[in-house]
Formats: structure tokens, C-alpha cells, sequence
């Protein structure tokens, strides 16, 4: 009697700690990278967008038509969008990564509009450089948006 | 129904080897792009040198921005392995899940 006491014992024993175990794996999953989010990823899109058609548009733009003074609230913005994107990540858990690309986005496209800004007007061989790496810079943001879109 | 843990093991290994294998492709395509593009960037940083549409200055401030743009692609990287990271350590909690989970439905 006795005997079948202690089995029973043993196996609501095993039972309960093996339903404990599984609610503890089921709330179990390790987050190293933030969650993926749909918006954010179109708003990459579309600030790379705006800056890609800024710098094409003085680059076509005839020699006289360069001035910074045309330009200044399409500049902005693309600064505003910039802004827009760092703000979110600065809160968003486990974007310490991400926080970086986009701070170095946002410090040179500063940059590249600060220079704008104090020589008045951009060569074509300026803005083409400027053109291909402010693209450069907007990459790895894409790519980090789209590379937490594959984690499980 | 008996708990091997021998063989939940071996298939939580082979699941973290599977979500390696199938993210490594994903580090590079687009490792292999950034090293892509950086050629392109400096062969027409220096032909823009070199044709004097650009000045001294201005060729050597753009070529101390490239390591700002190499940094960041280390983020993005850096990034896509915490991904993969991440998938092959949720794989093998899903597979110890699963084996749990058969024996509770056994009890």
C-alpha cells in the first residue's frame, strides 16, 4: 500500500515538473536583435527614396541652379525622415547596432548639407560622390531592417 | 514513452547547424555587395581625383567617410549573425519544447 503511495507520489512528481517545464521553455525564447517592424522598414525605404531624388535633382540641375538656397527644405526633409528613424530605434529594445548605422547616416548626411550650405553651390563631381555614399550609408540601415525580418 | 535526452540533443545540434548553414547565406550576399560597392565608390572617388573635379580636400575628407560607411556595414553584419544567433538558440529550445511536450502527452 504504502509502495503504491510513493508511486503516485513520484509520477504527479514528474508530471507537475514536467508541465512546469514546459510552460517555462513555452515563455522561453531568446531575443538578442529587435523585432522586426513593417513601418519602419518603409520609412527607410522612402528616406533613401528622398535623399536618392535630392542629390539626382542637382545633379541634373544646370550649374546655376545648385545654389543650397533651392534646395534647403528638401534637405530638411530628408533630415526630418533621418530623425524620424533614430528617435524609434533609440527605443526600441536590443537596437544598439542599428542606432550606430543610422547615427552615421544622419552625422554625415549633416555633414554633406552643412558643406552645401557654406559653399553656396556643389559641383557634379562633389554631388555624385555625395550621391553614392549617402546611399552607402542608407544600406546597412535597409539591410539591418530586412535581416530582423528572418529572425524566428 | 522514455525521454532520450542523447537524441534530443543530437537533433537540438543538428537544428542549430541547420539555422547557421541557412543564414550564413544571408551574411553573404550582402557582405559580398558592401565590398562591391566600395570598389565602385573609390574607383570614381579617385577618377574624380584624377580628372580634378574634385578637390584634395574634398577627395581626402570623402576617403576618411569610408571608414564611417565600413562601420556601419560591421553593424549590419554584426546584426545579421545576432539573427542567426538567435534562430539556431530558438531552434534547439523549440526542439527540447517539442520532446517535452511528447512526454506530457504520454503521461
Amino acid at each position: 500500500m504504502l509502495l503504491k503511495g510513493q508511486r503516485i507520489r513520484a509520477f504527479l512528481q514528474t508530471f507537475v515538473s514536467l508541465i512546469l517545464l514546459t510552460m517555462l521553455l513555452n515563455s522561453c525564447s531568446i531575443h538578442l536583435v529587435p523585432q522586426y517592424n513593417a513601418d519602419m522598414e518603409e520609412q527607410i525605404k522612402n528616406g533613401a527614396k528622398m535623399s536618392d531624388r535630392l542629390y539626382l535633382q542637382m545633379i541634373v540641375a544646370a550649374p546655376d541652379s545648385k545654389n543650397f538656397s533651392i534646395y534647403e527644405d528638401k534637405y530638411l526633409d530628408v533630415q526630418v525622415e533621418i530623425n524620424s528613424i533614430l528617435f524609434q530605434d533609440e527605443i526600441r529594445p536590443k537596437a544598439n547596432d542599428i542606432i550606430v548605422s543610422v547615427q552615421k547616416l544622419r552625422d554625415y548626411f549633416a555633414k554633406a548639407m552643412e558643406d552645401h550650405r557654406n559653399k553656396k553651390s556643389l559641383s557634379n563631381g562633389e554631388l555624385t560622390i555625395y550621391h553614392e555614399q549617402l546611399q552607402a550609408f542608407w544600406r546597412p540601415v535597409l539591410i539591418e531592417e530586412l535581416a530582423l525580418k528572418k529572425a524566428k | 514513452m522514455d525521454f532520450n535526452i542523447d537524441e534530443v540533443l543530437a537533433q537540438m545540434l543538428a537544428a542549430v547547424q541547420g539555422a547557421v548553414q541557412e543564414n550564413w547565406d544571408m551574411v553573404k550576399g550582402p557582405a559580398s555587395s558592401f565590398l562591391q560597392s566600395r570598389r565602385l565608390r573609390l574607383d570614381l572617388l579617385a577618377s574624380l581625383r584624377l580628372k580634378n573635379q574634385i578637390d584634395e580636400q574634398f577627395f581626402e575628407d570623402r576617403l576618411d567617410d569610408e571608414k564611417d560607411i565600413m562601420t556601419s556595414e560591421l553593424h549590419a553584419i554584426a546584426i545579421m549573425s545576432e539573427v542567426a544567433a538567435q534562430n539556431a538558440a530558438n531552434a534547439a529550445i523549440g526542439i527540447l519544447q517539442k520532446a517535452v511536450g511528447a512526454i506530457i502527452g504520454h503521461v
